[in-house]
């Protein structure tokens, strides 16, 4: 009986401890569009900013969202070697963004340069969202394409943990504008 | 023989214990080598946000992170950090630079927050070391304005240009000079962008930390 009771705790922590591991690794969907990527939209990459125009999410996609759920529109460069490069090659820095997307903020590091929203619920149905982050290219910026990615995730006390993510665009080339 | 089936049932709760570690860990695995690992390798911290958090928790979290200011200013008062400060009302940029007292305070502002009063949205306008607050604005609103070409985003930002209102600021200086301007009536929330328990957290794991000012507005809209 010992045994059972010792086996049957062990088997609750492990499966407790995965579920915990788990929760950390954002999930990568095939494109959809999914629930929290808006089911229009405009995008683009540029020499002189990054850009989504004309988003709009549904009253059944915004009743998904937690109060806490972020989503980004991410762009990740690649050279012809298809390996990441920093976007510190491309532009010199973080650009001034304006959205009127809700609590909206801008990432701009050496994976990749984003427009973003942390009030998902907040987002209003059917309501034309842009985001732009206005960048400055450098004097001889390396050669890239881009991923285009819709990733969403929790903020939690101190830390945003990314959940699902889908890559709408795997080539995309700067001054070109993309739209689902 | 109850010993015997005691001892079986409890090796293949063990083995499906095994199965199940092992399954999920290649889960977890297979979606860590994904192409968002770079993302899941860094930690990810809202610097001045407080939406989230309820009256009673808001402000034990304001309080706590003041108490980090003024230990601050009193160990290392020369030693210069980053912080975001949040105004408890929209300011101009006139009342911003009064109150943070720009040349003299020896501040180098990093970012300027504002928006249009009770409007959803905002912009961010990096300053990079500028001190004229309003140029820095108009100049970076008027680059957006000369790179757009859809007109009602032009219309968006000129509107900003015209109606804006300062809700926070991000500036280095020295920890003494930060307490000081943490005090002034019109600040509301004071949040260094040093989070001890997410530098404890890269220190063990080796993942990088990008700080986010997402500070709260004056009017309640986001």
């Amino acid at each position: 009986m010992k045994i059972k009771k010792f086996m049957a705790l062990m088997l609750a922590m492990v499966i407790v401890v995965s579920s915990f591991s788990v929760a950390f690794a954002a999930v990568e969907q095939t494109w959809g569009p999914r629930w929290y990527t808006p089911y229009t939209a405009k995008v683009s990459v540029n020499t002189s900013s990054v850009k989504g125009k004309d988003m709009k999410w549904s009253s059944e996609q915004i009743s998904l969202f937690d109060s806490n759920d972020y989503w980004e529109l991410e762009f990740r460069a690649y050279n012809s070697d298809l390996e990441f490069i920093d976007p510190n090659t491309i532009w010199e820095g973080k650009g001034s963004i304006d959205t009127n997307l809700p609590s909206g903020y801008r990432e701009f590091d050496e994976n990749d340069v984003t427009v973003a929203t942390k009030k998902c619920s907040n987002l209003e149905a059917d309501k034309k969202y842009y985001a732009t982050q206005t960048l400055k290219a450098v004097s001889n910026p390396a050669s890239a394409s881009f991923y285009i990615e819709s990733e969403t995730g929790s903020y939690f006390v101190i830390d945003g943990i990314p959940e699902y993510y889908e890559v709408f665009k795997n080539n995309a080339k700067k001054n070109t504008e993309y739209s689902w | 023989m109850k010993t015997y089936k005691t001892k079986k049932f409890g090796l293949t709760i063990l083995a499906l214990t095994l199965i199940i570690v092992g399954l999920v860990t290649t889960y977890s695995y297979t979606a860590f080598a994904s192409i968002n690992i770079l993302n899941e390798e860094k930690i990810k911290v809202f610097v001045g946000c407080l939406d989230d958090t309820n009256s009673l928790n808001k402000n034990l979290f304001i309080n706590d992170r003041q108490k980090m200011i003024s230990n601050l200013a009193e160990k290392t008062p020369k030693d210069v950090s980053k912080v975001l400060i949040t105004f408890d009302k929209y300011v101009s940029a006139d009342e911003a630079e009064e109150i943070l007292n720009i040349d003299e305070n020896n501040i180098v502002i990093d970012e300027i927050f504002i928006s249009i009063p009770n409007q959803t949205g905002r912009a961010i306008i990096v300053a990079s070391g500028a001190k004229n607050i309003e140029q820095t604005i108009y100049s970076e609103l008027d680059t957006m304005i000369a790179n757009e070409n859809d007109d009602e985003i032009i219309q968006a930002h000129e509107k900003m240009k015209k109606e804006y209102g300062i809700f926070a600021i991000s500036f280095d200086t020295d920890n003494s000079t930060i307490y000081k301007i943490s005090e002034n009536e019109t600040v509301k929330f004071a949040d260094l962008f040093n989070y001890p328990k997410a530098e404890n957290e890269s220190g063990k794991t080796g993942k990088s930390i990008t700080y986010i000012a997402l500070p709260e507005k004056p009017d309640g809209t986001f």
